[in-house]
């Protein structure tokens, strides 16, 4: 009987592995498909910065993420208290003759395919008061040992809330690691690196959402995890630029419903998947059209942290993770590597050195 | 709907069966499980081998009339040996039968267990009675009998998947239902978030479920009454009994204090399974039979049952009931503010309810009772995060006095009247930050409400073949001060931005009252002594909802009481039946169409924020439901093997429209199904009494796959990339289907007063792994759809239960 139920047990154990399961889905049909007008609308103290563009009715395939329908002919305006305006074009360039003041009002005007777009009157937020950004090495204990993020870094935001009530924040980063290889040279079918011409960083952005209200934490100095960051090299020094955003409640309300749509866990609690059109745009000319999209005026602060992961922690093992190909080496050693320049500069690749940061 | 017309028509010709009516006597008397003394209710009383005869009531009460002379009486119940006695009848006689538990034949019809006679005789539609000692033999997830899930065998029972917080009544959402122990109502029927339900079967008696015909002294719900009664302690003998389970431990113990006056029913069942956890993350992970550690999730329950029972003469019997349930669970993720403060979650709830009865029986045929009854339900949810922790705590304070006269003043008549007082109070959030954290605490007003009702349901026989059961319930109800209320500005959707002022109403005052009357009807028309037709029509009310946009709530959903924005939902239904069954009474056969109205639903506004929000009513979409179908249960009741099929087709849609519906109707203002909408199920089950001492089941359930909101695009915010819904409920996860097996040993007994019982179990005998959600995920190329599945795998469990007399 011993033997039976000690059978059972492991069977019993066996079947908690996969009481709850998420597998992938390659025979669901898209039931119905429709495109709707997307303003990405940036407006800071530094800058502005307004991309028109047609959502895609694909969710998924080779036209997605990277090649989504070109941005639109347009204008846009935006026009302060005091009725002075700035005409932006809205294919997503940067505008730097715009500087929000914060406590100044703002309001957006959109001409493209024939139709007209506004906002509602928006008043830019302080500029937030970011205190420190640090990180902590810790374990996970609920996460696999090969997992890696087991033995990791968590990136703190430490700042002080305004003293008075309705403030809300977001948070953005970027990562840069210097590029291995700016083009490769194939000898007997290998892929082999070939170095840059000088500095050439790569920049990954987050994609996920970290925003925080106030309302429960009102006039608080406040810490709060922004990501996890692997203990793991190359490289030993891991570089972040933490930007801490002052939002507007029309945009944390958007972002929100963004957040929430896109980093559902597929839990049994989930909430139903609803998109919340825009909060603060509105069609004038066509009102029954829905838009997707923010006004998102905000202030920001910047910070730099560079992660020494060079640093041994007990009973922590770091992991290594070696380059996708190997670096080019002639046999003769007389013949020099051919270096590539380092290619445009992108949202996502600079030849810039970035502030404050070490090798 | 022409369709489930044409079925129901056709089932009529079917089975169509006429032929003359035997008249009828009287006699009364009580029916007993002689092992328990637990009266038994459905059980069939016949008289000179005739066909047609009365059946027992809840408190296993029969009256029939018959002639003053010499007759044969027949007691059947299922499940126990039919006993037949001949008797001279003089005047007045009272009969009390105990009948013996069978269980070398015992026929494992569980959810229709009743006696079939039964359905053919009462008026009552969509009425199912459970035989506990059944439910115990059938499969069962994790070894953990459960009456949540096996009701969903039942047609016209769903849920929106495995694990889910609650059944779905023909449509109806999880809080529409009231689940009474004893009369304490509960709020949260699940242990470990959906996985297990409440209702510790070891110490309950018997469950009845009203989906159709729901008797009028019970209101408050829009869609379903599951009343379940804990047993009564034996007052002559002591009794054990209890099981070990991989999940859980279970000791009931009825202990007689003074023989035949008091006595006391203690029943406890603790889970363990925290260990399990520990034991799989360790050892199977690091042995690498696993590989895949179950995310940092604790869990752990328990639930105590009680009562007393008091009988000092036998006129009165007074009783006081409780039912303690815990639940402590850990997970990671699955509940946020949207304030923004979430991730690891420890939720701490449960239920502290009490009930205390008097019963005073005048005589034969006057019988008062009052019936006071504590519910009180609070969850602690823990969030444990940087300099943040805090603890949000929500409560349901249920109270009620409720006084009840049942009437015979002939045999063929019965009048039940009384009233129903309840006080609800709901503290719907207040956050407490824990030491060291920079929240700043926070608390929503105190909510009040008072419900009265009046009552009274007359039951009487118009001629041999229409009885009519009719009620009347009149409710009063009032939410009262002290509040703060929020008013909007005419014309436009309510929000924060529209709210002009704030009402205040003092301590006590008014701030919105409803009064609602419920008509009840329930009538039988007998085709012949085996067969007969039935109508039906329900009003209900609902003052008292449950606020939750998850699939399935989470146990801190807020409940909100009727409010002049928020009125109370309002549902009417009609059922027509038509119940049939064979001669030699092995088989049974049911059919019921139904058509349910529903007023007020509501739905929630896109991004919703549920939790801390002061102003609720901002966040909803009033709207209307419509649900409809058509229920057919075969039943084989008698045999070597036994068991059900049940079909049913039905649909559940809603409307929203909102109050401004050009800005806030959903779907472009047209009818779409709601989360519970699964056009066809069926459920299944067999068992074979190999001999007296094994038995094995088999049970399988199919239904149509729960609709879901799939994207129709997607679009790009910086690096983000944001699927795009538009119209709710566009799609449909996949179908469900699943297969159980059981295999019960009730070895001879050693000893004289015990006996052992061993329960084998395979859940998901095929492995299948059902969908319980759909969802899409980030992935290199846009958005990859998955889809959540709980219990993947066959569930292998096996139970050992033992009882002492």
């Amino acid at each position: 009987m011993k033997n039976i139920i000690s059978v059972l047990g492991i069977l019993f154990f066996v079947s908690l592995t996969t009481w709850q399961c998420q597998y992938p889905l390659d025979d669901i049909d898209q039931p119905e498909k429709q495109i709707f007008l997307v303003v990405t609308a940036n407006f800071t103290n530094i800058y502005g910065r307004i991309l028109v563009e047609y959502s895609s009715e694909e969710i998924e395939g080779e036209n997605i993420p990277f090649n989504n329908p070109p941005p639109l002919d347009g204008t846009a305006q935006v026009v302060d208290s005091q009725g002075n305006s700035i005409t932006f074009n809205i294919n997503g360039e940067k505008n730097t003759a715009f500087h929000g003041v914060p406590g100044e009002t703002y309001q957006l005007f959109i001409e493209t395919e024939g139709k007209e777009f506004e906002s509602i009157i928006e008043t830019m937020p302080q500029k937030p008061l970011l205190d420190t950004v640090v990180s902590e090495f810790n374990t996970k204990s609920f996460l696999l040992s090969t997992d890696r993020l087991h033995h990791g870094f968590d990136i703190i935001a430490r700042f002080k809330d305004f003293p008075e009530p309705g403030n809300y924040y977001m948070w953005d980063w970027a990562h840069y690691e210097r590029r291995l290889f700016c083009g490769f040279i194939e000898i007997g079918g290998e892929k082999l690196g070939l170095p840059c011409d000088g500095d050439c960083f790569n920049i990954n952005y987050n994609r996920e959402l970290t925003l925080l209200s106030d309302a429960l934490v009102n006039g608080e100095f406040v810490d709060l995890p922004i990501l996890r960051v692997a203990y793991a090299t190359p490289p030993l020094r891991y570089y972040l630029r933490i930007t801490q955003k002052s939002i507007t409640k029309n945009a944390y309300a958007y972002f929100r419903a963004v957040s929430s749509q896109t980093q559902s866990n597929g839990n049994q609690f989930d909430v139903p998947s609803q998109t919340l059109f825009s909060t603060n745009i509105h069609c004038t000319s066509h009102p029954g059209e829905k838009v997707l999209g923010v006004f998102n005026l905000f202030s920001s602060t910047d910070k730099i942290l560079v992660i020494d992961r060079e640093v041994s922690y007990p009973n922590a093992a770091r992991i290594q993770d070696y380059p996708e190909h190997e670096p080019y080496h002639p046999d003769n050693p007389l013949i020099s590597i051919p270096s590539l320049p380092c290619g445009p500069e992108t949202r996502y690749g600079t030849v810039i050195v970035p502030e404050g940061w070490k090798e | 709907m022409k369709f489930i017309l044409c079925l129901f028509v056709i089932s009529l010709f079917v089975f169509p069966a006429f032929e003359p009516l035997v008249a009828q006597c009287t006699l009364t008397g009580k029916v007993m499980d002689a092992e328990t003394g637990q009266p038994l209710s459905g059980a069939t009383i016949k008289l000179d081998l005739r066909k047609t005869g009365v059946v027992t009531d809840s408190n296993g009460v029969f009256t029939l009339n018959t002639a003053c002379e010499e007759h044969i009486i027949n007691f059947r119940h299922v499940g126990y040996q039919p006993y037949s006695i001949r008797f001279m009848l003089y005047g007045k006689l009272t009969m009390d039968i105990e009948m013996e538990y069978a269980i070398d034949q015992l026929p494992q019809v569980v959810v229709s267990g009743q006696g079939s006679i039964r359905n053919i005789e009462t008026p009552s539609l969509g009425v199912n009675y459970l035989n506990l000692k059944s439910i115990a033999k059938l499969p069962v997830a994790a070894g953990e009998v459960d009456i949540l899930r096996t009701i969903q065998m039942l047609p016209g029972v769903t849920s929106v998947g495995e694990g889910s917080n609650g059944v779905n009544i023909r449509g109806g959402n999880t809080d529409q239902n009231w689940i009474y122990i004893d009369n304490m109502p509960v709020f949260n029927p699940t242990h470990m978030l959906g996985l297990f339900s409440i209702m510790p079967a070891d110490a309950l008696r018997e469950i009845q479920l009203y989906k159709g015909s729901i008797p009028a002294r019970f209101g408050g719900r829009t869609s379903s009454v599951m009343d379940i009664k804990l047993l009564q302690p034996s007052t002559s003998k002591f009794k054990a009994k209890g099981g070990i389970g991989l999940i859980s431990n279970r000791l009931n113990l009825e202990i007689p204090i003074v023989k035949d006056k008091l006595s006391v029913l203690l029943s406890a069942r603790i889970s363990y399974n925290e260990y399990l956890i520990k034991f799989y993350n360790s050892v199977l992970i690091d042995a690498q039979i696993a590989d895949k550690p179950i995310p940092n999730h604790r869990a752990s329950f328990f639930d105590l049952a009680n009562k007393v029972i008091y009988r000092p003469n036998l006129k009165n019997t007074f009783t006081f009931s409780n039912y303690l349930s815990n639940d402590r669970y850990k997970a990671d993720g699955l509940f946020s503010l949207s304030e923004g403060l979430d991730d690891h979650t420890i939720f701490k709830y449960g239920h502290k309810n009490l009930a205390l009865r008097w019963n005073h029986n005048f005589n034969d045929s006057l019988n008062f009772s009052l019936t006071g009854v504590s519910s009180n339900y609070s969850n602690v949810t823990s969030v444990e995060e940087g300099n943040t922790p805090f603890d949000l705590t929500t409560k349901v304070h249920y109270l009620s006095l409720r006084p009840e006269v049942t009437f015979l003043p002939t045999p063929r008549h019965k009048i039940i009247t009384g009233a129903k007082m309840v006080r609800y109070g709901v503290s719907p959030a207040k956050l407490e930050p824990q030491t060291g954290s920079v929240i700043n605490p926070f608390e929503l007003p105190e909510e009040q409400a008072y419900e009265t009702a009046l009552y009274i349901a007359d039951e009487f026989e118009l001629s041999a073949r229409w009885l009519v059961e009719a009620g009347l319930r009149g409710v009063f109800y009032a939410n009262v001060g002290p509040y703060e209320q929020a008013v909007y500005l005419e014309g436009e959707p309510k929000t924060p931005a529209t709210i002009s002022g704030f009402e205040s109403v003092k301590s006590g005052g008014v701030e919105k009252a409803y009064f609602r009357l419920e008509p009840r009807l329930a009538m039988r028309y007998k085709l012949n002594g085996f067969s007969s037709f039935k109508i039906g029509y329900n009003r209900m009310n609902q003052f008292l909802h449950m606020i939750s946009n998850n699939t399935t709530p989470l146990p801190n959903a807020r409940w909100k009481t009727a409010n002049r924005y928020i009125p109370p939902q309002q549902s009417d239904l009609l059922t027509l039946g038509y119940f049939r069954e064979k001669a030699d009474s092995k088989w049974e056969f049911s059919t019921e169409l139904y058509y349910k109205w529903q007023r007020h639903i509501f739905d929630y506004i896109t991004a919703s924020g549920l939790q801390i929000i002061p102003d609720i009513e901002t966040q909803l979409l009033n709207g209307k439901g419509k649900s409809y179908g058509l229920e057919l249960l075969f039943t084989k009741k008698l045999g070597s093997m036994t068991g059900w099929m049940g079909y049913t087709y039905s649909r559940s849609l809603q409307r929203i429209s909102g109050d401004v519906p050009d800005v806030q109707e959903l779907n472009g203002g047209e009818w779409f199904p709601t989360n519970t909408d699964k056009p066809h199920s069926i459920n299944a089950l067999v068992n074979f009494q190999l001999n007296k001492y094994v038995n094995v089941s088999f049970t399988f359930t199919y239904s149509t796959g729960r609709p879901f909101t799939a994207p129709v695009g997607t679009y790009r915010n910086e690096d983000v990339y944001i699927p795009i819904y538009n119209n709710r409920n566009n799609s449909r996860i996949s179908d469900y289907h699943r297969l159980d097996f059981s295999w019960s040993v009730n070895p001879p007994p050693r000893k004289k007063n015990w006996s052992t019982n061993w329960v084998f179990n395979i859940y998901n005998l095929y492995g299948r792994k059902n969908a319980y959600s759909f969802f899409y995920m980030k992935s290199k190329r846009g958005l990859k759809p998955y889809k959540l599945s709980i219990f993947t795998i066959p569930l292998v469990s096996l139970t050992y239960n033992f009882k002492f007399n």
